[in-house]
């Protein structure tokens, strides 16, 4: 363990200073004085010549005397208010200090570093022992705060300072490590805001006690957060002694995962399902056949031994096929170490039966085949009348007249196809649709009506998509250009299936007429495919918390043979349950990070709680969404990682699960080290733990500096009636007396 | 004798108005009858003779009885009781000092002295002149012995205020030269003044072969310099005023003033004359007393 004792080099105060008025009345002997000359008596007087000798030869004397008679008075009421103003003085922190009360602020690192434990005890108690032994040796009169490096657990524990030492001792012990990262900076601000509390106490000292693990203490020097860093703690060191205890460790291995994911955000039954994990081995050393296991629902599912490279990332995978419905929990665990809580982490796949897909047809045709819906009916459910669809998509066409009427949070997704006119009542309908987690795929045709959809879906500001249609290109009558689609180095995920795989036919699918659009820049609009003449040909917007897909051309033979080319039910499907995610959240966080809790409508009268992993339960209440105009609930007790359990109290309904995660930042272990501090904060490095130590043994036992004076007023009363009774006496008394306070003051 | 002695208390002598009753109350109450004369007058009358012895006067040989017998013997003679006496009484300003304490001032006190003694004298039979003197001769009564005489003293006492300036070396050289006879002397002052020249005119008596008597009066408070407060001195004798704080200046007055009273009293010594200090709040057949026993050694040793 190091100490760090960063203190100013001299300093003196006084822990009472309004009580230095009373030096005002160390002017009361001058006036009584002044006052006194005035009053005399009268007398004729015979001896005069003896009188006038003894005063000439004696007046110098005489106003010494009265002079030594005055100064005793004067500093019998001057050290006497000093006295009541408890005065302090310290001299590089450690030669000479005084039992002067102190304003002591802890500032303990509870991250979740904190929990390495080693053979004895963790890290996060050994910080709990030092700050408890420190609050023991104080002395009454003491003031302290407490506060916890933590990044959303409340970090002040004692915002007031509080004199009473077993309060702060039994707080301190109540204290425990959390599982989130160490937010420092943030730390070092309330400890900067606390110092200016606790006016009356003028010594001050800042302890922080630490594991100075590297990512939270922000090593690199260019690194915003380490100038701030920096920076306060040069402004603590200003106002305060800044006592830095280090309990961290230097090399210590540890493996931690730090990625367990998904590209789906959900299952489908039956379907197999990459899981993605990402390991990392933080240490010099390569480990070899490190045990990764897969947990669903508890189960050990499956198991696998990989090779961690030193300092480097692993990526490794599980596929799992699951056979049951609902949110299933998922645990990969790794072999454990000293800091177990990051090789655990989780995750929850909700598998879904049926994703309800409303197909809004914009043109009507007795002709087999002649709606603009019906090849997409086809590929999204091509259910033969012998051998009925069983895949988990159940498309329902409407007409395009039904829209308005139709209860569109019932589906999953919505697919607009070729309609040629939308009312603004149309529009608002499907935003607040989109908005609250629904997926939209318009698609174009003949009938499209350009000039009323830039006015209503296009509206830069209140539309869907910030775009603009222009003209269409091509003839699909006449055949006269042929187009193909531009994958864009396939970086979309909804396309990543045709990447490699040319005979799925994207990129020789045969479009023979598109509306040309123009795409304003957008922060959340993104191309998915574009046009071989660069026009783009499917765009995707993220709206609120749903997704807007718009493909420029027809989904139909009408205007091309992408209908029945191979490339078209993947791609529909794919597009379908993309703009479907939505609907279904964010079902992770990171520790500390809120959980959003989309509700339905049906859903708004329960009285929902969640429960923690330790089983705690914590009642819910929904609140409407100003943004979505959904009803969310928003969970913040995410202080555990593990899986989250809301029960809607409605045996119906299933539980819905939630994964939180802690934050890899805390996984590496590597010590920020005392050379990675800016060196001016680490000259008293070396010895200070001694130092430290001594000092506050001296302060137990050693008397205060206003004893001292209290002391030297006493003496000094009894030396002014010496003076007054033998001069020469009173004066011998006097110097002793000051040899003596100056020596008490040297020694102590 | 303790009755007589509260008549002799300055308190209760303060009461008595007539200076004649005063001065019969301190001599018949004490001096009178109880102690024999110590004051002795100078004469020729032979009384008898003794062997000479080393070291004897050769004036006093009796060179007609060597003649005879061829052997040295001394004439030895009786002491004339016939004296004359002067009684010179400082009656400057700083005789006027009376302290809240003392009954009497200095100056009352001096002439309740003066009387006292011009009584004694003048009731044995002898003469017994009073002179008053500050910087000047103020008042010069000549010696007589006849009782009229002492009431005249006491007339000339007690129509005389103390008031000017010391001076009495002057004074004293001027009664050296106008005092022919030899005399007994007997000063009584507070002796505020130039020391050097005050002892100079001790001197020039002495030189004319007076028998010198000096009684120091002082009041109480100018010996134990009683103040506390701060005080504002008036000088006397147009002395400048003068703000003291008594209780830090004491010391060094003290020491002044007890300097002043041993350069008199070794004056005295070396002049060889008899010498008392008297403090006005003490009884006056104690001051009298230790004075006249005093004078009483010296003449018999």
């Amino acid at each position: 363990m190091t100490d760090i004792l960063i203190t100013p080099v001299f300093a003196f105060g006084f822990a009472s200073p309004w009580l230095l008025a009373g030096l005002l009345t160390a002017g009361i002997p001058v006036l009584i004085h002044l006052l006194h000359k005035r009053k005399f008596i009268e007398t004729e007087w015979a001896a005069m010549k003896f009188l006038l000798i003894a005063t000439k030869k004696y007046s110098r004397r005489v106003r010494f005397e009265q002079l030594l008679v005055l100064l005793v008075r004067c500093l019998i009421l001057l050290l006497l208010a000093i006295a009541f103003s408890r005065p302090y003085w310290s001299v590089q922190g450690a030669f000479v200090e005084s039992a002067a009360p102190v304003h002591r602020i802890f500032v303990i690192d509870a991250s979740f570093s904190m929990r390495w434990k080693g053979e004895v005890q963790s890290l996060f108690e050994e910080a709990k022992e030092l700050a408890t032994a420190q609050v023991s040796r104080s002395n009454p009169g003491d003031a302290f705060q407490l506060i916890q490096i933590s990044n959303s657990s409340p970090q002040t524990l004692i915002s007031r300072p509080s004199r009473q030492q077993t309060y702060v001792i039994d707080e301190i012990a109540r204290m425990r490590p959390t599982e989130e990262f160490g937010n420092v900076e943030q730390s070092l601000q309330t400890a900067l805001e606390f110092l200016g509390q606790a006016q009356e106490l003028a010594q001050k000292e800042v302890i922080v006690i630490s594991d100075f693990q590297s990512r939270s203490w922000s090593s690199r020097q260019t690194d915003q957060s380490s100038t701030r860093i920096r920076s306060l703690m040069e402004a603590i060191s200003k106002k305060s002694t800044l006592i830095l205890k280090d309990v961290g460790l230097t090399k210590e291995p540890n493996l931690a995962i730090i990625d367990f994911s998904s590209k789906s955000v959900f299952a489908t039954l039956n379907q197999p399902v990459r899981l993605g994990i990402t390991l990392h081995n933080f240490s010099e050393l390569s480990q070899e056949n490190v045990n990764v296991q897969l947990l669903v629902d508890g189960q050990l599912i499956n198991q696998k031994l990989v090779n961690l490279p030193a300092n480097a990332d692993t990526q490794t995978e599980f596929t799992h096929q699951f056979t049951r419905i609902g949110d299933h929990r998922l645990e990969v665990r790794l072999a454990e170490d000293l800091l177990p809580l990051d090789n655990r982490r989780w995750k929850v796949m909700p598998v879904k039966k049926d994703i309800h897909v409303l197909l809004v047809n914009g043109r009507q045709s007795g002709d087999s085949m002649g709606k603009a819906t019906d090849y997409l009916k086809l590929a999204l459910s091509p259910s033969l009348k012998e051998q009925p669809w069983q895949g988990i998509i159940k498309p329902q066409v409407i007409s395009e007249g039904e829209l308005s009427n139709t209860e569109l949070s019932l589906y999953d997704a919505v697919v607009i196809c070729d309609v040629a006119l939308f009312t603004e009542n149309e529009r608002d309908l499907l935003k607040s649709y989109v908005k609250s987690g629904g997926g939209l795929i318009l698609s174009l045709g003949a009938q499209v009506n350009v000039d009323n959809y830039n006015q209503t879906l296009f509206q830069p500001k209140s539309g869907l998509i910030p775009l603009k249609l222009l003209n269409r290109q091509g003839d699909a009558q006449k055949h006269t250009t042929l187009f193909e689609f531009d994958p864009l180095k396939y970086q979309h995920p909804v396309i990543e299936i045709f990447k490699g795989n040319p005979d799925a036919g994207l990129e020789t699918t045969h479009l023979y007429e598109y509306f040309q659009a123009e795409v304003l820049p957008d922060p959340h609009t993104r191309l998915i495919l574009n046009y071989d003449t660069n026009d783009p040909a499917i765009v995707e917007r993220t709206l609120g918390r749903g997704k807007v897909v718009l493909i420029t051309t027809s989904l139909d033979r009408q205007w091309g043979t992408w209908a029945i080319w191979p490339s078209f039910p993947p791609l529909m499907n794919e597009l379908v349950l993309y703009v479907s995610t939505g609907k279904w959240g964010r079902r992770d966080a990171q520790i500390g990070q809120p959980l959003e809790i989309m509700t339905l409508e049906n859903q708004i009268a329960f009285s929902p709680k969640m429960i923690a992993p330790d089983q705690k339960e914590f009642p819910l209440q929904s609140a409407l969404d100003r943004n979505t105009d959904s009803r969310t609930i928003t969970f913040n007790q995410t202080f555990q990682s593990g899986i989250y359990e809301l029960d809607w109290e409605k045996s119906a309904l299933e539980k819905t699960l939630y994964a939180v995660n802690v934050s890899p930042r805390e996984s590496d272990l590597k010590h920020i080290g005392p050379q990675l501090i800016p060196p001016e904060y680490f000259r008293r490095q070396s010895g200070t733990a001694s130092v430290s130590n001594e000092l506050s043994a001296d302060r137990t036992s050693h008397a205060g500096f206003s004893e001292i004076l209290l002391f030297t007023v006493l003496a000094l009363i009894v030396v002014e009636q010496l003076l007054l009774w033998r001069f020469s006496i009173g004066a011998l008394s006097f110097l002793a007396v000051m040899f003596l306070s100056c020596l008490s003051f040297f020694f102590q | 004798m303790n009755d007589y002695r509260k008549y002799l208390d300055p308190q209760t002598l303060a009461k008595v108005q007539n200076l004649d009753l005063a001065a019969r109350q301190i001599v018949e109450g004490y001096v009178s009858g109880s102690h024999k004369s110590p004051f002795h007058g100078f004469s020729a009358e032979f009384a008898q003779h003794r062997e000479y012895a080393s070291g004897d006067d050769l004036r006093y040989v009796d060179w007609k009885v060597y003649a005879k017998s061829d052997r040295y013997y001394l004439k030895q003679y009786e002491a004339e009781t016939n004296f004359t006496c002067y009684l010179l009484l400082d009656c400057s300003e700083s005789m006027r000092y009376r302290s809240e304490n003392a009954a009497l001032s200095k100056w009352d006190y001096g002439r309740l002295v003066a009387a006292a003694l011009a009584y004694v004298v003048i009731k044995q039979q002898d003469a017994a002149g009073l002179c008053t003197i500050n910087n000047q001769i103020v008042d010069f009564l000549r010696p007589a012995s006849q009782p009229t005489h002492l009431k005249q003293i006491h007339y000339t006492l007690e129509h005389t205020e103390p008031a000017g300036e010391s001076g009495l070396g002057k004074v004293f050289h001027e009664l050296a030269e106008r005092i022919s006879r030899r005399s007994l002397i007997i000063i009584i002052s507070d002796l505020f003044d130039d020391l050097d020249s005050v002892m100079l005119g001790l001197k020039h008596f002495r030189h004319r072969k007076h028998d010198v008597s000096l009684l120091q009066v002082i009041d109480p408070a100018e010996q134990d310099f009683p103040f506390q407060e701060p005080v504002l001195f008036r000088g006397l004798e147009n002395q400048p005023e003068q703000m003291a704080e008594p209780r830090s200046l004491k010391k060094a007055y003290q020491a002044e003033f007890e300097k002043f009273l041993k350069n008199v009293q070794r004056g005295s010594r070396d002049l060889k004359m008899d010498y008392a200090l008297i403090r006005t709040d003490q009884s006056l057949d104690i001051a009298l007393s230790a004075f006249l026993s005093q004078r009483q050694t010296r003449i018999r040793s």
